[in-house]
């Protein structure tokens, strides 16, 4: 087993930037991102004799995240992203249409967080529906099912967007 | 949705150094004989409660089965009358 110095810096170096960027799209704040990595990080430390391998580093970091992200909207219910974050400008693929977005910021902070949490891990971190089940610790079919009702309110929500948002097909 | 990600690339982790911070103080807490011995194991010591439970079982039960081969409930008695002359006669 590998010093846990050495194994935390190999995390921190290798996970850090990509938890902290899902973070802030899930809680809309940089600031606040960066403290829940680090209490990811820290809770991770605390509890690795608990970390049986049956996952990845990855999957059991993202799990920690996820935890931390709902207790930080336990006590803070509302959501507005930060103006400065997600100014996407592309094409999104959804399964029967295609829709141009200009900025999902205001579509995303119409979600709720478990919505946006499986269209967070699915679109920005590319994440597998097995790997998504395991982060959120729900069921595979569960994740389909989020997913889809998730993507038919994001499409809502982009579609309504009127003259920031418009449809391809 | 490559762009999505790409759009976020100059955002960084920056609080390595404050979690090294708190590994290292973590680190030089006194801890108890049975937390060091995890550290060098750095596993947790589980118990395997079934084959634990069933080795119990097992040994309850030859346990009883020997002390009840072993008993023997006959036992000696005696037994008091009155005779005609009135005496006691014990057999």
């Amino acid at each position: 087993m590998k010093d846990i110095k050495v194994l935390m810096n190999e995390l921190m170096n290798d996970h850090g930037d990509y938890l902290k960027r899902t973070a802030a799209v899930m809680v809309g704040d940089y600031q606040i991102a960066e403290d829940l990595v680090q209490e990811t990080f820290m809770s991770f430390y605390k509890n690795r004799l608990q970390f049986k391998h049956q996952s990845s580093y990855k999957t059991y970091l993202y799990r920690i995240l996820m935890n931390h992200i709902k207790m930080h909207f336990r006590k803070k219910r509302d959501y507005t992203m930060d103006p400065s974050m997600l100014l996407y400008h592309g094409i999104i693929e959804f399964e029967d249409r295609s829709i141009m977005a200009i900025d999902l910021r205001q579509a995303l902070e119409k979600l709720k967080p478990d919505y946006r949490n499986v269209i967070v891990l699915y679109f920005f971190n590319e994440m597998k529906i097995e790997e998504i089940a395991s982060v959120l610790d729900i069921t595979k079919s569960g994740v389909k099912m989020r997913l889809k009702r998730a993507k038919e309110m994001l499409y809502d929500h982009l579609n309504k967007g009127g003259k920031q948002n418009e449809k391809v097909e | 949705m490559k762009k999505w990600n790409e759009a976020m690339e100059d955002i960084r982790f920056d609080g390595k150094n404050q979690v090294m911070q708190f590994i290292d103080s973590e680190e030089n807490k006194r801890r108890s004989i049975f937390e060091k011995l995890l550290t060098i194991l750095d596993h947790e010591i589980e118990i395997p409660l079934p084959s634990v439970v069933a080795i119990g079982l097992v040994f309850l039960l030859v346990i009883s089965l020997q002390s009840f081969s072993n008993r023997d409930d006959s036992y000696e008695y005696t037994i008091t009358v009155v005779n005609q002359w009135g005496q006691y006669e014990t057999y």
